[in-house]
Protein backbone atom coordinates (compact mmCIF):
# COMPACT_ATOMS: atom_id res chain seq x y z
CA UNK A 1 0.00 0.00 0.00
CA UNK A 2 2.61 2.55 1.05
CA UNK A 3 4.68 1.78 -2.03
CA UNK A 4 1.81 3.11 -4.09
CA UNK A 5 2.29 6.55 -2.59
CA UNK A 6 5.92 6.54 -3.72
CA UNK A 7 4.92 5.47 -7.22
CA UNK A 8 2.34 8.24 -7.35
CA UNK A 9 4.72 10.89 -6.09
CA UNK A 10 7.49 9.99 -8.52
CA UNK A 11 5.01 9.84 -11.38
CA UNK A 12 3.82 13.34 -10.50
CA UNK A 13 7.43 14.54 -10.39
CA UNK A 14 7.97 12.97 -13.81
CA UNK A 15 5.04 14.94 -15.22
CA UNK A 16 6.24 18.17 -13.61
CA UNK A 17 9.79 17.70 -14.87
CA UNK A 18 8.88 18.10 -18.53
CA UNK A 19 5.98 20.50 -18.27
CA UNK A 20 6.21 22.87 -15.31
CA UNK A 21 9.94 23.04 -14.63
CA UNK A 22 10.93 24.51 -18.00
CA UNK A 23 8.85 27.57 -17.09
CA UNK A 24 10.28 27.89 -13.60
CA UNK A 25 13.88 28.10 -14.74
CA UNK A 26 14.82 31.66 -15.70
CA UNK A 27 15.74 31.83 -19.36
CA UNK A 28 18.99 33.58 -18.43
CA UNK A 29 20.18 30.28 -16.99
CA UNK A 30 19.83 28.57 -20.31
CA UNK A 31 22.07 30.87 -22.29
CA UNK A 32 25.68 29.97 -21.91
CA UNK A 33 25.26 27.02 -19.61
CA UNK A 34 22.24 24.76 -19.51
CA UNK A 35 20.60 23.91 -16.23
CA UNK A 36 18.35 20.88 -16.39
CA UNK A 37 16.13 19.71 -13.55
CA UNK A 38 16.10 15.97 -12.83
CA UNK A 39 13.32 15.61 -10.28
CA UNK A 40 12.87 11.91 -10.94
CA UNK A 41 16.57 11.26 -10.43
CA UNK A 42 16.52 13.14 -7.13
CA UNK A 43 13.51 11.10 -6.00
CA UNK A 44 15.14 7.83 -7.02
CA UNK A 45 18.29 8.63 -5.07
CA UNK A 46 16.09 9.34 -2.06
CA UNK A 47 14.45 5.96 -2.60
CA UNK A 48 17.88 4.33 -2.66
CA UNK A 49 18.74 6.05 0.60
CA UNK A 50 15.52 5.46 2.53
CA UNK A 51 14.18 2.24 1.04
CA UNK A 52 16.70 -0.06 -0.61
CA UNK A 53 18.73 -0.49 -3.76
CA UNK A 54 16.38 -3.00 -5.36
CA UNK A 55 13.42 -0.61 -5.16
CA UNK A 56 15.63 2.14 -6.53
CA UNK A 57 16.63 -0.12 -9.41
CA UNK A 58 13.01 -0.95 -10.23
CA UNK A 59 11.91 2.69 -9.99
CA UNK A 60 14.89 3.76 -12.08
CA UNK A 61 14.19 1.23 -14.82
CA UNK A 62 10.47 2.04 -14.93
CA UNK A 63 10.73 5.82 -15.01
CA UNK A 64 13.78 5.64 -17.25
CA UNK A 65 11.82 3.69 -19.83
CA UNK A 66 8.94 6.12 -19.45
CA UNK A 67 11.29 9.01 -20.23
CA UNK A 68 12.74 7.06 -23.14
CA UNK A 69 9.31 6.57 -24.66
CA UNK A 70 7.86 9.99 -24.00
CA UNK A 71 10.84 11.98 -25.28
CA UNK A 72 11.92 9.50 -27.92
CA UNK A 73 14.39 11.31 -30.09
CA UNK A 74 17.51 9.25 -30.69
CA UNK A 75 17.18 5.84 -29.10
CA UNK A 76 15.46 3.88 -26.35
CA UNK A 77 17.24 2.67 -23.23
CA UNK A 78 19.61 5.50 -22.35
CA UNK A 79 17.62 6.89 -19.44
CA UNK A 80 16.46 3.49 -18.22
CA UNK A 81 20.07 2.33 -18.10
CA UNK A 82 21.39 5.49 -16.45
CA UNK A 83 18.60 5.83 -13.89
CA UNK A 84 18.63 2.15 -12.98
CA UNK A 85 22.39 2.06 -12.61
CA UNK A 86 22.44 5.25 -10.54
CA UNK A 87 19.67 4.04 -8.26
CA UNK A 88 21.35 0.69 -7.69
CA UNK A 89 24.85 2.04 -7.09
CA UNK A 90 23.62 4.79 -4.75
CA UNK A 91 21.77 2.16 -2.76
CA UNK A 92 25.02 0.30 -2.10
CA UNK A 93 26.44 3.08 0.06
CA UNK A 94 24.21 3.22 3.09
CA UNK A 95 22.37 0.46 4.82
CA UNK A 96 19.01 1.20 6.34
CA UNK A 97 20.73 3.16 9.08
CA UNK A 98 19.73 6.65 10.08
CA UNK A 99 21.32 9.08 7.67
CA UNK A 100 22.00 12.73 8.22
CA UNK A 101 21.59 15.51 5.72
CA UNK A 102 25.24 15.99 4.79
CA UNK A 103 26.03 12.40 3.71
CA UNK A 104 22.78 12.20 1.80
CA UNK A 105 23.58 15.42 -0.06
CA UNK A 106 27.05 14.09 -0.89
CA UNK A 107 25.46 10.93 -2.22
CA UNK A 108 23.01 13.09 -4.16
CA UNK A 109 25.89 14.93 -5.83
CA UNK A 110 27.61 11.64 -6.62
CA UNK A 111 24.42 10.15 -8.04
CA UNK A 112 23.81 13.18 -10.23
CA UNK A 113 27.35 13.07 -11.57
CA UNK A 114 27.04 9.37 -12.26
CA UNK A 115 23.75 9.86 -14.08
CA UNK A 116 25.01 12.74 -16.21
CA UNK A 117 28.18 10.82 -17.04
CA UNK A 118 26.19 7.69 -17.96
CA UNK A 119 23.84 9.62 -20.26
CA UNK A 120 26.75 11.46 -21.84
CA UNK A 121 28.65 8.18 -22.24
CA UNK A 122 25.74 6.41 -23.95
CA UNK A 123 25.15 9.22 -26.42
CA UNK A 124 28.85 9.61 -27.08
CA UNK A 125 29.25 5.88 -27.62
CA UNK A 126 26.63 5.90 -30.35
CA UNK A 127 27.95 9.12 -31.88
CA UNK A 128 24.76 11.02 -31.23
CA UNK A 129 26.62 13.92 -29.65
CA UNK A 130 30.20 14.91 -30.24
CA UNK A 131 30.87 17.73 -27.81
CA UNK A 132 34.05 17.17 -25.77
CA UNK A 133 33.66 15.89 -22.22
CA UNK A 134 35.35 18.92 -20.64
CA UNK A 135 32.89 21.26 -22.29
CA UNK A 136 29.88 19.10 -21.44
CA UNK A 137 31.11 18.82 -17.86
CA UNK A 138 31.50 22.53 -17.23
CA UNK A 139 28.52 23.72 -19.26
CA UNK A 140 25.92 21.02 -18.76
CA UNK A 141 26.75 18.63 -15.95
CA UNK A 142 28.12 20.89 -13.24
CA UNK A 143 25.33 23.53 -13.38
CA UNK A 144 22.72 20.76 -13.45
CA UNK A 145 24.27 18.96 -10.49
CA UNK A 146 24.30 22.14 -8.41
CA UNK A 147 20.74 22.97 -9.38
CA UNK A 148 19.54 19.46 -8.58
CA UNK A 149 21.26 19.61 -5.21
CA UNK A 150 19.23 22.72 -4.52
CA UNK A 151 16.05 20.92 -5.58
CA UNK A 152 16.98 17.96 -3.39
CA UNK A 153 17.49 20.25 -0.41
CA UNK A 154 14.12 21.87 -1.07
CA UNK A 155 12.25 18.58 -0.93
CA UNK A 156 14.46 16.99 1.76
CA UNK A 157 12.13 17.56 4.71
CA UNK A 158 8.86 16.42 3.06
CA UNK A 159 10.59 13.40 1.52
CA UNK A 160 12.07 12.40 4.85
CA UNK A 161 8.70 12.77 6.57
CA UNK A 162 7.08 10.65 3.85
CA UNK A 163 9.62 7.85 4.18
CA UNK A 164 9.52 7.92 7.96
CA UNK A 165 5.77 7.54 7.76
CA UNK A 166 6.18 4.62 5.39
CA UNK A 167 8.73 3.06 7.72
CA UNK A 168 6.31 3.24 10.64
CA UNK A 169 3.39 1.79 8.74
CA UNK B 1 30.33 -3.25 -0.89
CA UNK B 2 32.58 -5.45 -2.98
CA UNK B 3 30.21 -8.30 -2.47
CA UNK B 4 28.67 -6.71 -5.56
CA UNK B 5 31.16 -8.64 -7.63
CA UNK B 6 29.84 -12.00 -6.51
CA UNK B 7 29.37 -14.37 -9.43
CA UNK B 8 25.63 -14.11 -9.75
CA UNK B 9 25.47 -10.36 -9.49
CA UNK B 10 28.29 -9.83 -11.93
CA UNK B 11 26.48 -12.10 -14.32
CA UNK B 12 23.22 -10.17 -13.99
CA UNK B 13 25.08 -6.87 -14.37
CA UNK B 14 26.76 -8.01 -17.56
CA UNK B 15 23.50 -9.34 -18.98
CA UNK B 16 21.90 -5.99 -18.18
CA UNK B 17 24.71 -4.12 -19.88
CA UNK B 18 24.50 -6.25 -23.00
CA UNK B 19 20.72 -5.93 -23.06
CA UNK B 20 20.82 -2.16 -22.87
CA UNK B 21 23.56 -1.72 -25.43
CA UNK B 22 21.68 -4.00 -27.83
CA UNK B 23 18.46 -2.09 -27.18
CA UNK B 24 20.09 1.28 -27.81
CA UNK B 25 21.79 0.04 -30.95
CA UNK B 26 18.60 -1.47 -32.33
CA UNK B 27 16.45 1.57 -31.67
CA UNK B 28 19.01 4.12 -32.86
CA UNK B 29 17.62 4.32 -36.38
CA UNK B 30 14.16 3.08 -35.73
CA UNK B 31 11.88 3.46 -38.71
CA UNK B 32 9.21 0.90 -38.03
CA UNK B 33 5.71 2.11 -37.16
CA UNK B 34 4.89 3.04 -33.60
CA UNK B 35 3.57 0.11 -31.61
CA UNK B 36 0.29 0.36 -29.74
CA UNK B 37 1.68 0.27 -26.16
CA UNK B 38 4.01 3.08 -27.10
CA UNK B 39 1.11 5.03 -28.56
CA UNK B 40 -1.01 4.49 -25.48
CA UNK B 41 1.70 5.36 -22.95
CA UNK B 42 2.88 8.36 -24.91
CA UNK B 43 -0.53 9.85 -25.57
CA UNK B 44 -1.84 9.46 -22.06
CA UNK B 45 1.29 10.90 -20.47
CA UNK B 46 1.56 13.77 -22.92
CA UNK B 47 -2.11 14.54 -22.30
CA UNK B 48 -1.41 14.82 -18.58
CA UNK B 49 1.65 16.94 -19.24
CA UNK B 50 -0.46 19.24 -21.38
CA UNK B 51 -2.81 19.72 -18.45
CA UNK B 52 0.10 21.02 -16.38
CA UNK B 53 1.92 22.86 -19.12
CA UNK B 54 -1.00 25.05 -20.12
CA UNK B 55 -1.67 26.81 -16.78
CA UNK B 56 2.08 27.09 -16.19
CA UNK B 57 2.42 28.80 -19.53
CA UNK B 58 -0.39 31.23 -18.83
CA UNK B 59 1.07 32.23 -15.49
CA UNK B 60 4.55 32.63 -16.93
CA UNK B 61 3.04 34.52 -19.86
CA UNK B 62 1.32 36.94 -17.50
CA UNK B 63 4.62 37.94 -15.91
CA UNK B 64 6.25 38.26 -19.29
CA UNK B 65 3.41 40.53 -20.38
CA UNK B 66 4.00 42.84 -17.44
CA UNK B 67 7.62 43.00 -18.46
CA UNK B 68 6.60 43.75 -22.03
CA UNK B 69 4.36 46.70 -21.07
CA UNK B 70 7.36 48.98 -21.01
CA UNK B 71 8.34 48.31 -24.59
CA UNK B 72 4.81 48.33 -26.01
CA UNK B 73 4.84 52.05 -26.91
CA UNK B 74 8.05 51.83 -28.91
CA UNK B 75 6.92 48.63 -30.53
CA UNK B 76 3.62 50.19 -31.54
CA UNK B 77 5.38 53.05 -33.32
CA UNK B 78 7.63 50.65 -35.20
CA UNK B 79 4.69 48.44 -36.14
CA UNK B 80 2.71 51.39 -37.54
CA UNK B 81 5.65 52.25 -39.71
CA UNK B 82 5.93 48.71 -41.02
CA UNK B 83 2.18 48.56 -41.58
CA UNK B 84 2.34 51.36 -44.12
CA UNK B 85 5.12 49.53 -45.89
CA UNK B 86 3.10 46.33 -45.71
CA UNK B 87 0.06 47.91 -47.37
CA UNK B 88 2.23 49.04 -50.28
CA UNK B 89 3.79 45.60 -50.54
CA UNK B 90 0.41 43.85 -50.55
CA UNK B 91 -0.75 45.79 -53.58
CA UNK B 92 2.41 44.85 -55.41
CA UNK B 93 2.18 41.23 -54.22
CA UNK B 94 -1.39 40.86 -55.46
CA UNK B 95 -0.38 42.24 -58.82
CA UNK B 96 2.57 39.87 -59.09
CA UNK B 97 0.55 36.91 -57.90
CA UNK B 98 -2.10 37.51 -60.55
CA UNK B 99 0.59 37.86 -63.17
CA UNK B 100 2.32 34.71 -61.94
CA UNK B 101 -0.91 32.74 -62.13
CA UNK B 102 -1.65 33.98 -65.63
CA UNK B 103 1.84 33.09 -66.83
CA UNK B 104 1.71 29.64 -65.27
CA UNK B 105 -1.56 28.99 -67.05
CA UNK B 106 -0.14 30.27 -70.29
CA UNK B 107 2.84 27.95 -69.95
CA UNK B 108 0.66 24.95 -69.21
CA UNK B 109 1.72 24.14 -65.63
CA UNK B 110 0.08 21.01 -64.28
CA UNK B 111 -2.11 21.19 -61.20
CA UNK B 112 0.61 19.48 -59.16
CA UNK B 113 3.19 22.05 -60.17
CA UNK B 114 0.83 24.91 -59.36
CA UNK B 115 0.05 23.55 -55.93
CA UNK B 116 3.72 22.89 -55.19
CA UNK B 117 4.33 25.73 -52.76
CA UNK B 118 0.83 26.10 -51.43
CA UNK B 119 1.77 25.20 -47.86
CA UNK B 120 -0.62 25.14 -44.95
CA UNK B 121 0.58 26.18 -41.50
CA UNK B 122 -0.98 24.19 -38.67
CA UNK B 123 -0.66 25.71 -35.22
CA UNK B 124 0.39 23.35 -32.44
CA UNK B 125 0.92 23.89 -28.75
CA UNK B 126 3.96 22.52 -27.03
CA UNK B 127 2.95 20.20 -24.20
CA UNK B 128 6.35 19.10 -22.91
CA UNK B 129 10.04 19.69 -23.38
CA UNK B 130 12.64 16.99 -22.78
CA UNK B 131 14.60 17.76 -19.63
CA UNK B 132 17.88 16.57 -21.15
CA UNK B 133 20.03 18.92 -23.25
CA UNK B 134 21.48 15.99 -25.22
CA UNK B 135 18.05 15.04 -26.47
CA UNK B 136 15.95 18.18 -26.55
CA UNK B 137 12.79 16.69 -28.01
CA UNK B 138 9.66 18.85 -28.04
CA UNK B 139 6.24 17.27 -27.75
CA UNK B 140 3.43 19.01 -29.65
CA UNK B 141 -0.29 18.37 -29.44
CA UNK B 142 -0.94 17.50 -33.06
CA UNK B 143 -0.65 13.93 -34.22
CA UNK B 144 -1.51 11.29 -36.75
CA UNK B 145 -5.24 11.99 -36.40
CA UNK B 146 -4.61 15.60 -37.46
CA UNK B 147 -2.72 14.52 -40.54
CA UNK B 148 0.78 15.06 -39.19
CA UNK B 149 3.45 12.90 -40.80
CA UNK B 150 7.10 12.27 -40.15
CA UNK B 151 9.62 14.78 -41.54
CA UNK B 152 7.21 17.70 -41.66
CA UNK B 153 8.99 20.96 -40.97
CA UNK B 154 8.22 22.79 -37.73
CA UNK B 155 8.65 26.55 -37.51
CA UNK B 156 8.03 29.24 -34.94
CA UNK B 157 7.31 32.90 -35.66
CA UNK B 158 11.08 33.51 -35.79
CA UNK B 159 12.13 30.72 -38.10
CA UNK B 160 12.82 27.03 -38.52
CA UNK B 161 12.67 25.00 -35.30
CA UNK B 162 13.10 21.44 -36.52
CA UNK B 163 11.21 18.52 -37.95
CA UNK B 164 8.71 15.93 -36.80
CA UNK B 165 10.51 12.67 -36.01
CA UNK B 166 7.87 10.44 -34.50
CA UNK B 167 4.10 10.62 -34.75
CA UNK B 168 1.60 9.28 -32.24
CA UNK B 169 -2.19 9.45 -32.60
CA UNK B 170 -2.61 12.76 -30.77
CA UNK B 171 0.93 13.98 -30.23
CA UNK B 172 4.18 14.20 -32.15
CA UNK B 173 7.83 14.49 -31.21
CA UNK B 174 9.82 17.30 -32.78
CA UNK B 175 13.58 17.16 -33.16
CA UNK B 176 15.00 20.68 -32.93
CA UNK B 177 17.89 21.84 -35.12
CA UNK B 178 20.19 21.67 -32.10
CA UNK B 179 20.24 17.90 -32.54
CA UNK B 180 21.61 18.14 -36.07
CA UNK B 181 24.78 16.14 -36.35
CA UNK B 182 26.97 15.09 -39.24
CA UNK B 183 28.83 12.31 -37.46
CA UNK B 184 26.02 9.98 -36.52
CA UNK B 185 25.08 7.30 -38.94
CA UNK B 186 21.56 6.39 -39.88
CA UNK B 187 19.00 7.65 -42.32
CA UNK B 188 16.40 8.83 -39.86
CA UNK B 189 18.61 10.29 -37.23
CA UNK B 190 19.14 13.79 -38.53
CA UNK B 191 18.54 15.28 -41.93
CA UNK B 192 20.78 17.96 -43.38
CA UNK B 193 19.06 21.08 -44.68
CA UNK B 194 19.62 22.47 -48.14
CA UNK B 195 19.93 26.22 -47.63
CA UNK B 196 20.32 29.34 -49.68
CA UNK B 197 20.44 33.10 -49.15
CA UNK B 198 17.30 35.21 -49.21
CA UNK B 199 17.37 37.36 -52.32
CA UNK B 200 20.15 35.32 -53.95
CA UNK B 201 18.26 32.04 -54.26
CA UNK B 202 19.73 31.15 -57.63
CA UNK B 203 23.35 32.02 -56.82
CA UNK B 204 23.92 30.76 -53.29
CA UNK B 205 23.76 27.25 -51.94
CA UNK B 206 25.00 25.39 -48.92
CA UNK B 207 24.09 22.46 -46.73
CA UNK B 208 23.48 22.84 -43.02
CA UNK B 209 24.66 19.63 -41.46
CA UNK B 210 25.53 20.18 -37.86
CA UNK B 211 25.08 22.33 -34.80
CA UNK B 212 27.95 23.53 -32.65
CA UNK B 213 26.64 23.29 -29.13
CA UNK B 214 29.51 25.19 -27.55
CA UNK B 215 29.10 28.24 -29.81
CA UNK B 216 25.35 27.95 -30.40
CA UNK B 217 25.66 28.16 -34.19
CA UNK B 218 24.65 26.04 -37.14
CA UNK B 219 27.39 25.06 -39.58
CA UNK B 220 26.73 25.40 -43.29
CA UNK B 221 29.02 23.38 -45.55
CA UNK B 222 29.66 22.83 -49.25
CA UNK B 223 29.44 26.48 -50.27
CA UNK B 224 31.06 27.01 -53.65
CA UNK B 225 34.08 29.29 -53.92
CA UNK B 226 32.47 31.96 -56.06
CA UNK B 227 29.40 32.17 -53.88
CA UNK B 228 28.47 35.78 -53.09
CA UNK B 229 27.05 35.29 -49.61
CA UNK B 230 28.05 37.89 -47.05
CA UNK B 231 28.05 38.17 -43.30
CA UNK B 232 24.62 39.34 -42.16
CA UNK B 233 22.71 37.74 -45.04
CA UNK B 234 19.55 35.84 -44.14
CA UNK B 235 19.77 32.09 -44.66
CA UNK B 236 16.58 30.38 -45.79
CA UNK B 237 15.76 26.81 -46.75
CA UNK B 238 16.05 26.18 -50.47
CA UNK B 239 13.58 23.32 -50.72
CA UNK B 240 15.99 21.31 -52.88
CA UNK B 241 16.36 18.69 -50.16
CA UNK B 242 12.67 17.82 -50.53
CA UNK B 243 12.26 17.47 -46.76
CA UNK B 244 11.98 21.09 -45.74
CA UNK B 245 9.81 23.44 -47.83
CA UNK B 246 11.55 26.40 -49.39
CA UNK B 247 11.77 29.93 -48.03
CA UNK B 248 11.80 29.30 -44.28
CA UNK B 249 14.17 31.54 -42.36
CA UNK B 250 16.95 29.59 -40.64
CA UNK B 251 19.23 32.38 -39.44
CA UNK B 252 21.87 34.87 -40.46
CA UNK B 253 25.41 34.32 -41.69
CA UNK B 254 27.78 35.06 -38.82
CA UNK B 255 31.10 34.29 -40.45
CA UNK B 256 32.53 32.51 -43.44
CA UNK B 257 35.80 30.68 -43.95
CA UNK B 258 37.54 28.11 -46.13
CA UNK B 259 36.35 24.60 -45.37
CA UNK B 260 38.29 21.56 -44.18
CA UNK B 261 39.66 20.52 -47.58
CA UNK B 262 40.14 24.00 -49.01
CA UNK B 263 37.79 23.32 -51.91
CA UNK B 264 34.54 24.61 -50.53
CA UNK B 265 33.61 27.25 -47.99
CA UNK B 266 32.01 26.84 -44.60
CA UNK B 267 29.77 29.44 -42.97
CA UNK B 268 28.58 29.81 -39.42
CA UNK B 269 24.88 30.54 -39.23
CA UNK B 270 23.36 32.13 -36.18
CA UNK B 271 19.91 30.54 -35.80
CA UNK B 272 16.89 32.85 -35.93
CA UNK B 273 15.15 30.85 -33.19
CA UNK B 274 16.73 31.20 -29.78
CA UNK B 275 17.29 27.54 -28.95
CA UNK B 276 18.44 28.30 -25.44
CA UNK B 277 14.89 29.43 -24.70
CA UNK B 278 13.27 26.37 -26.21
CA UNK B 279 11.45 25.72 -22.96
CA UNK B 280 9.78 29.11 -23.21
CA UNK B 281 8.32 28.54 -26.64
CA UNK B 282 4.52 28.47 -26.64
CA UNK B 283 3.30 27.56 -30.07
CA UNK B 284 4.92 26.27 -33.18
CA UNK B 285 3.59 25.77 -36.69
CA UNK B 286 3.78 22.51 -38.56
CA UNK B 287 4.06 23.04 -42.30
CA UNK B 288 1.91 20.73 -44.32
CA UNK B 289 2.89 20.32 -47.93
CA UNK B 290 0.12 19.83 -50.47
CA UNK B 291 -0.47 16.17 -51.30
CA UNK B 292 1.89 15.19 -54.11
CA UNK B 293 0.12 12.71 -56.32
Amino acid sequence: MHRKIVWGVIFLLFLLEGSLLPWMIPSAWRGNVSVTPHLVLVAIIYVSIYLNRYSALIFGLFFGFLQDFVYYGHMIGVYAFSLGLTGYLCGLFFGRSHIHILPSMLLMAFGNLLYEAAVYGCYRLFNVINSPFEWAFTHQMLPSILFNLLLALLIYVPVRKLFEKIGNL
Amino acid sequence: MFKLLGNKRLFILLIGLIFFIALMGLTLNKREPVTWPEKFVKDSISWMQGLIYRPARYIAGFFEDIHDLRVVYEENKALKRTLAQYARDTVRLNELEAQNKRLKEALGFTERQKQYDNYTYRIAEIVAVSPDPNNSTLVINLGEKDGIKENMAVVSVDGLVGRVVRVFPFHANVQPLTNLSDVSSGENHTKAIAATIKGKETESFGIIESYDEAKGILIMNKISQNDQMQVGDTVVTSGLGQVFPHGIVIGTVASRKVGAFGITYTANVKPAVDFTKLGHLREVFVIEKPEMR
